[in-house]
């Protein structure tokens, strides 16, 4: 009790650990999650997550400093562990059920964390007969390099969120050296026959025009001017655009190399084929009913699984999980189907904190039960 | 002697209750009709719903001149022109009249005589209108194209069956013809059945057609060409008509055929021309008022149906519809739940005790007709209570009606009946306007066909809207209670405590409910929580009470403060209930709704000036620093 006592008079223990802490930030997460909600409309989901809810703070209006729902949920955190800590010290078996609902709420905020910080989500879109062992990141971009131009090659990459704007980058495996020179989030190619002619592009392009990103990130086509200092000097200011389908083959210290522009591509733990899709629909409707994949899954160790995923059945595989997220006819009627993957290593925490969190529910209930059974006792 | 005033005044009330329900014996009983099986939407359904959901498109009511839906339906059906005087079309905004140069009519209805001269003016509007994304279409244009579609649905209905009776566009004269073409020589009109079924001496008239020049085709010939004009223009004209009784199965897919649909390109199947017949024979029986033979030939018809398909048409339900619509448990609910509330508001002046028991009966009867009607759409459905926005407007109102009811038992204040009644009717008439949208039944899109998430997460989350609204009327109470009896202490602490036992079960549900949500995304689109609309407006409720607890818990607001937080806590679930639905975005598109917004909006500011309003009467009256402090 001593403990609690000298802990309770430290300044910056009694403000974390106070009620109106508590309410502060209720009340602010009430008001992100509001304002975010608002935001939404307009900007798209995507946006107001960034802007609201996963970050420390945004400038309101442009120049008003806000807490983000990541600073507040930190704060409420350790706020919550403090006093869950204290009043199991203080009140012990007495107020178990409480305790154990904020157990249950201190595991959901481990859960959040863990998953907004290791948790990664990709997509996988496969034609009926196609087979594939990457996913795709949603918004992500990255610059790849192979030599080979073959079935099977050896691919580097990297992510353009960790290239700094003209900072020299160097790629070990294949001694090349490169800046990111100018870089779009959302672009177009535009026709300008004026524009510099010492910029090379596979498909032609010259100019990339900048476009406001969409509320919808997976519709932004990002596009940059790279610099190679080894290459040739018609190769040296490269331009990649994300809508082109073939690479750029470039010659750089004496070495032919492709380099394409894509999307961040995440390996798979085996590869996915897709044998079947089939949509079912209410009669005399186009509401979907259902739809369904047969999937093939074909591991390293030559072990073949055939699995069937479906609205609310995913398949889970070590930490990934696929779900059956959307579909694609063609006027050919080729049928794509795509999955959601997601790779998260605290997928069962937000089961575990449901768990405590309705456990202390009933052990409260069960307990205020007694209490009112030992009051009506004569 | 009050037992006797008691048992009067409830007798009387509900005699008069069934005595507004009942109906004229309709000329020809339609009971058999009333279960013709048809799909409208992707869902099986009696034909006695399928008449009631398009009366209430159209005008707003289920019955039309305290005759039911299914006596207009056949009607429109069989005997069209029996029905182009009925005042079914309703017109909600006046600028839809200007528009259309229309006077103003009683109720705001009118027939198809007082539309007609305007079709082609509205043709051209709502063609107007559709071209607009729907987001920019105002109340008048949403009016126009809704007006304008409920027209197309009566002429396109009036139309299903003309196909049985005889009609001048087949009009024969000459008995060669007749002959030639196989038909009866006594007759001189006939209908299009008649001579679609002797298409092929028709055809081979073909050959004459196209070899002879016009001017050398005899009468005989030019008859026969006119005829057969005429057939090629009705079935381009009527193919698209609507009621799909016909079920099939094609390339492994479960079809269902209208009986023009039918008649044009399934009448290769002797079962089906058999049915065709049927259903021309039922029709020549409604005009005829035979009853014997209406029935004999609506059974030949089920009959054979039944024998082509008997996986399709499982009936068993049917029935239960039936009896589900013409009993209109929520309807009537309403009636007793505004009775209830008059006795419970007139029990607080005089007569106490008899109109507080009158009430406590009439909200309880109410009660029970509620959840009975709840149940028989869970039989029908083989559904959990909550599929659709309506569903979760009655459900809430139940759930609020029983936790009053709870309250009354263990309190004996009037706090719980009035909870009841206020809830149990006012949900009950909003849900009304859902109700009136189409089949509150309807088929559900793949993500949400889960009985087990539906049984546990939405009903969860439902019975927390519940919790919260019915915390939310208590704190009201709260606030009269407080305003017109500030000394009865020990009454406004029972209410106080209603108010936060009410919070707390709300707050538990939202709880439970929304974690059960996350749990739900988690298995379906693979995270938790991503902050959708929808998410978060579970979240605002759970923050909210959280923050009325936790603020009640530091004394940061008193007894008068919690109840005026439940208050702005039904503001929060409005939001998060259908409020999140106008925006338009987010996964849960499911339940987007139209043309509340301004309600929404208008509740809102009512609400709050209402609080205001209170408080400062209050505080006029008595300091807020009543007493109450650190209790």
């Amino acid at each position: 009790m001593s403990i609690i006592q000298s802990l309770k008079k430290k300044p910056l223990i009694r403000i974390l650990a106070s009620l109106k802490t508590t309410l502060t930030c209720l009340l602010l997460l009430t008001i992100l999650t509001f304002w975010g909600t608002l935001y939404q409309t307009q900007h798209g989901l995507y946006a107001a997550q960034h802007r609201f809810f996963y970050s420390w703070f945004f400038l309101a209006g442009g120049w008003f400093p806000f807490p983000g729902a990541q600073g507040v949920l930190w704060i409420f955190f350790i706020n919550l562990l403090i006093t869950t800590l204290f009043r199991f010290l203080q009140y012990g078996r007495k107020r178990i059920g409480i305790i154990i609902i904020h157990l249950g709420l201190l595991t959901f905020f481990i859960s959040a964390f863990v998953t907004f910080y290791f948790a990664q989500e990709s997509f996988l879109s496969l034609e009926e007969g196609e087979s594939s062992n990457v996913s795709v990141d949603y918004h992500n971009w990255e610059l790849a390099f192979w030599k080979e131009s073959g079935h099977s090659r050896e691919i580097h990459a990297i992510p353009v969120k960790k290239m700094g704007r003209n900072a020299i980058l160097y790629l070990t495996g294949f001694n090349i050296k490169f800046q990111l020179k100018n870089y779009y989030t959302n672009c177009a190619p535009a026709q300008d026959t004026a524009a510099n002619a010492l910029i090379y592009n596979a498909a032609g392009i010259r100019k990339l025009t900048p476009l406001k990103d969409d509320p919808d990130p997976e519709k932004n086509m990002a596009g940059g001017l790279f610099y190679f200092p080894g290459a040739e000097a018609q190769h040296q200011n490269v331009m990649f655009f994300g809508g082109e389908l073939n690479p750029a083959l470039i010659r750089i210290d004496n070495q032919d190399c492709f380099i394409q522009l894509r999307r961040i591509k995440y390996p798979l733990p085996m590869l996915v084929k897709l044998r079947d899709f089939r949509k079912q629909e209410h009669p005399g409707t186009e509401i979907a009913k259902s739809f369904e994949s047969d999937v093939e899954l074909l591991f390293q160790s030559d072990l073949k699984r055939e699995v069937r995923i479906s609205m609310n059945n995913p398949l889970r595989y070590q930490n990934f999980t696929f779900f059956q997220a959307s579909f694609h006819i063609d006027d050919q009627n080729q049928e794509t189907s795509t999955f959601a993957v997601v790779e998260n290593i605290g997928r069962i925490l937000p089961y575990l904190a449901s768990g405590i969190a309705f456990t202390g529910l009933l052990l409260h209930f069960i307990s205020m039960l007694f209490g009112h059974i030992k009051k009506l006792k004569p | 002697m009050t037992k006797k005033i008691f048992a009067i005044i409830v007798f009387t009330m509900l005699v008069s209750l069934q005595t507004s329900f009942s109906q004229d014996s309709p000329s020809l009983s339609l009971k058999k009709l009333a279960t013709l099986p048809l799909l409208e939407n992707g869902r099986k359904m009696p034909l006695d719903t399928y008449a009631r959901v398009k009366l209430l498109q159209f005008s707003g009511k289920s019955t039309f001149q305290k005759k039911s839906a299914l006596e207009w339906m056949a009607k429109v059906l069989f005997n069209p022109t029996a029905t182009i005087s009925d005042k079914i079309f309703r017109i909600n905004h006046p600028e839809v009249l200007t528009a259309l140069g229309l006077p103003e009519e009683p109720r705001h209805r009118y027939n198809f005589n007082h539309l007609q001269p305007v079709i082609n003016h509205l043709h051209q509007l709502a063609q107007a209108s559709a071209r607009l994304e729907e987001k920019d279409r105002s109340p008048v244009e949403n009016e126009l194209l809704r007006l304008y579609s409920n027209i197309n649905m009566y002429i396109s209905l009036s139309n299903t069956f003309q196909f049985a009776v005889q009609h001048s566009d087949f009009h024969i004269l000459d008995p060669q013809t007749k002959k030639a073409l196989g038909l009866d020589p006594q007759k001189e009109f006939f209908s299009f059945l008649d001579l679609f079924l002797n298409i092929d001496r028709i055809k081979s008239f073909s050959d004459v057609f196209q070899m002879k020049k016009v001017e050398s085709w005899t009468a005989q010939e030019q008859e026969v060409f006119q005829i057969s004009k005429n057939l090629y223009d009705w079935s381009q004209q009527f193919q698209r008509t609507p009621l799909a009784i016909f079920p099939s199965w094609s390339h492994n897919q479960e079809m269902w055929f209208s009986p023009w649909e039918a008649l044009l390109t399934q009448i290769q199947s002797p079962a089906i021309q058999n049915e065709i017949i049927f259903l021309k024979l039922v029709t020549l029986n409604y005009l005829d008022k035979n009853q014997g033979k209406f029935d004999e030939s609506l059974g030949l018809f089920f009959s054979s149906i039944q024998r082509r398909h008997p996986e399709l048409l499982r009936t068993s339900h049917y029935s239960l519809e039936i009896f589900y619509n013409q009993f209109d448990p929520f309807y009537r609910s309403q009636f007793l739940y505004g009775f209830g509330l008059i006795s419970v508001l007139l029990s607080l002046i005089f007569f106490k005790n008899v109109l507080y028991r009158t009430a406590f009966f009439l909200i309880a009867g109410a009660g029970l007709l509620h959840l009975s009607g709840i149940i028989l759409r869970m039989i029908i459905m083989n559904r959990p209570p909550i599929t659709n926005l309506f569903a979760t407007f009655i459900y809430v109102s139940l759930i609020c009606v029983l936790l009053g009811l709870i309250l009354e038992w263990f309190n004996k204040k009037p706090l719980g009946l009035l909870l009841s009644s206020i809830a149990g009717l006012v949900l009950l008439l909003i849900s009304n306007r859902f109700g009136a949208e189409g089949d509150s039944m309807g088929v559900l899109i793949a993500v949400l066909d889960s009985n087990f998430w539906l049984s546990t997460h939405v009903v969860c989350i439902t019975t927390g809207y519940a919790g919260c609204c019915a915390a939310g009327i208590a704190g009201h109470v709260y606030l009269f209670q407080r305003l017109l009896k500030p000394q009865d202490q020990e009454n406004l602490t029972n209410s106080y405590k209603a108010v936060y036992g009410i919070l707390a079960f709300g707050l538990i549900f939202s709880f439970i409910g929304t974690v059960l949500g996350g749990i739900w995304a988690d298995q379906s689109w693979g995270r938790f929580w991503g902050w959708d609309p929808k998410e978060n407006g579970a979240l605002l409720i759970v923050l909210w009470c959280a923050i009325l607890f936790h603020a009640r818990m530091d004394n940061l607001i008193h007894h008068l403060g919690f109840a005026v937080g439940t208050i702005f806590g039904i503001i929060v679930v409005m939001l998060a209930w259908f409020g999140i639905n106008l925006l338009g975005v987010g996964l849960h598109s499911y339940g987007f709704t139209s043309g509340v917004a301004n309600w929404l909006m208008g509740y809102i500011v009512f609400q709050i000036t209402l609080v205001l309003a209170l408080l400062f009467l209050i505080q006029r009256r008595i300091p807020l620093e009543m007493p109450e402090k650190n209790k």
